[in-house]
Formats: C-alpha cells, structure tokens, sequence
C-alpha cells in the first residue's frame, strides 16, 4: 500500500481535534494516524513522510489561481461554488499553519 | 445547486464530483496541481513517489480506493503496465474516472466499481498494490 491522507497534527487535544474537523476536512478525525492504523492490522510500515509542506504550496496555488480566474469562474461555477471552493481553501491553509492537520505519506506492506 | 450541504454546509462526496468540473476548473487544478483529473492534493510528483513505491509490474493488479477522478492509480497504471481497478462510492466520481482512463488509454485494462470502502466485494489476495488519496476530504 501507498497512500496519500490528511491527518490531525501530532499530540492534539480534543478541542483541536474538533477545530481541525471544522477547518479542514470534516472526516479528519480517525481512530488514529494512517500509521498507526497499518500496524494494527498487520502491515509492515516501510516508509512515512510528511508532504504537509507541499500540501501547504497546493493550496497556496489553489488559491492563487481561485483568485487569478476569478470572474471565469464565477461564470462558470457560479458564485455559491466560488465562493465555497475559496473558503474552503482558506479554512485548511488556516488549519496547515496552525499545525491542525499535516498530510502523510504511508508505505506499508503485507509481511 | 442548494447551499445547503451534507455535514455543516460542506459539500456531499456526489457534490464533490459535480461542483468545479467545468472546463474552467479544470485548467485551474491543471495550473496549480499539475493535473486536472487529481480530486485531492497528490501532484505528478507525488504520484511518482507512489509508482516507486508499488513498483507494480505489467502483470498485476492495482486498487485505487476511493479513486474519484482516477488518480492517482491511473498515474501508476499508465508508468507501469499493471491492470488498475478504479473503487468509488459515488456515480459522480465514477463518471470522471471514465473520462481520466479513456482520456489515458487505459480503458482496456482498467474497471471501475461503486462499492463502499468498509465492504469492498473482492476476495482476499485479488490485488497485487493498493492506493489511496485523500479519501473522504
């Protein structure tokens, strides 16, 4: 398996946990990290690596380009899809800097 | 399309698939992430660090689960050969899936199937690889 998941930060209380349910994705809260979660079923972890910061330079360009094109895409998704998609991308720039959520790279192999 | 969305007014996973698909939206994933078919936040660049790590051969078979638009298992499916099963919950993100593999001439030796995550119907050992990106965000 290799896989790509957005996660809570490490070592986060309950209230920042719900917070970065609210900023970011709501489904973030999981029993555990996607590491930890291939361990408990059995599964080899060969490789983590934390690709937040790439993460971070996606929304950025995200939201660049939100604002960029702007008035085409307001015409062509209409202002409430506009409107969603630009928040939406603030919120979870907002939840990256604050540490909230982290997004993660798990390898892992059936032994 | 009302406002009024699953879960604190975000958007349901059909929602996901048929909000920003127009030809507009497109060039704006395509410009920021590298790709207009990506549904989360993995770039070429990552899916590359996927292939590598799969290493998948011509002769297996790769899940790509809760693939929406197809990516990055097409990513993988395309450097390597392997046959890629596409495994989404809504019709919306399986309709683009379709574009993404016939779009990659990758129909011939891919299938899509809408089944859940939690009750996948196929039997243990069916794949050789399995990926996943962003699911559920």
């Amino acid at each position: 398996m290799a896989a790509l998941v957005i996660e809570t930060g490490a070592g986060l209380g309950a209230d920042e946990v719900a917070l970065a349910a609210e900023l970011g994705p709501s489904d973030v809260r999981s029993a555990g990290s996607l590491e930890e979660l291939s361990r408990e079923v059995g599964l080899r972890v060969d490789e983590v690596a934390d690709v937040t910061e790439a993460f971070h330079a996606a929304l950025g360009a995200l939201w660049e380009g939100l604002r960029r094109d702007e008035s085409e895409l307001r015409r062509a998704e209409g202002d409430v899809e506009y409107d969603y998609e630009v928040g939406r991308r603030r919120s979870m720039m907002e939840a990256v800097r604050r540490g909230l959520i982290r997004r993660t790279l798990v390898v892992a192999t059936k032994p | 399309m009302s406002q009024e969305r699953g879960g604190r007014g975000r958007r349901t996973l059909s929602e996901k698939y048929e909000a920003f698909s127009s030809e507009a939206a497109r060039r704006l994933r395509a410009h920021a992430l590298g790709t207009a078919t990506v549904n989360g936040y993995t770039t070429p660049e990552q899916a590359q660090r996927v292939a590598d790590a799969l290493a998948m051969t011509a002769a297996q078979r790769l899940l790509d689960l809760g693939g929406g638009r197809g990516w990055p298992g097409s990513y993988v499916a395309r450097r390597s050969g392997c046959r890629l099963v596409v495994c989404d919950l809504p019709a919306e993100a399986l309709y683009e899936a379709r574009i993404t593999l016939d779009d990659e001439a990758l129909a011939d030796r891919s299938a899509l199937v809408r089944a859940d995550g939690r009750a996948l119907p196929f039997s243990e050992g069916s794949f050789d690889g399995v990926t996943h990106a962003d699911v559920l965000c």
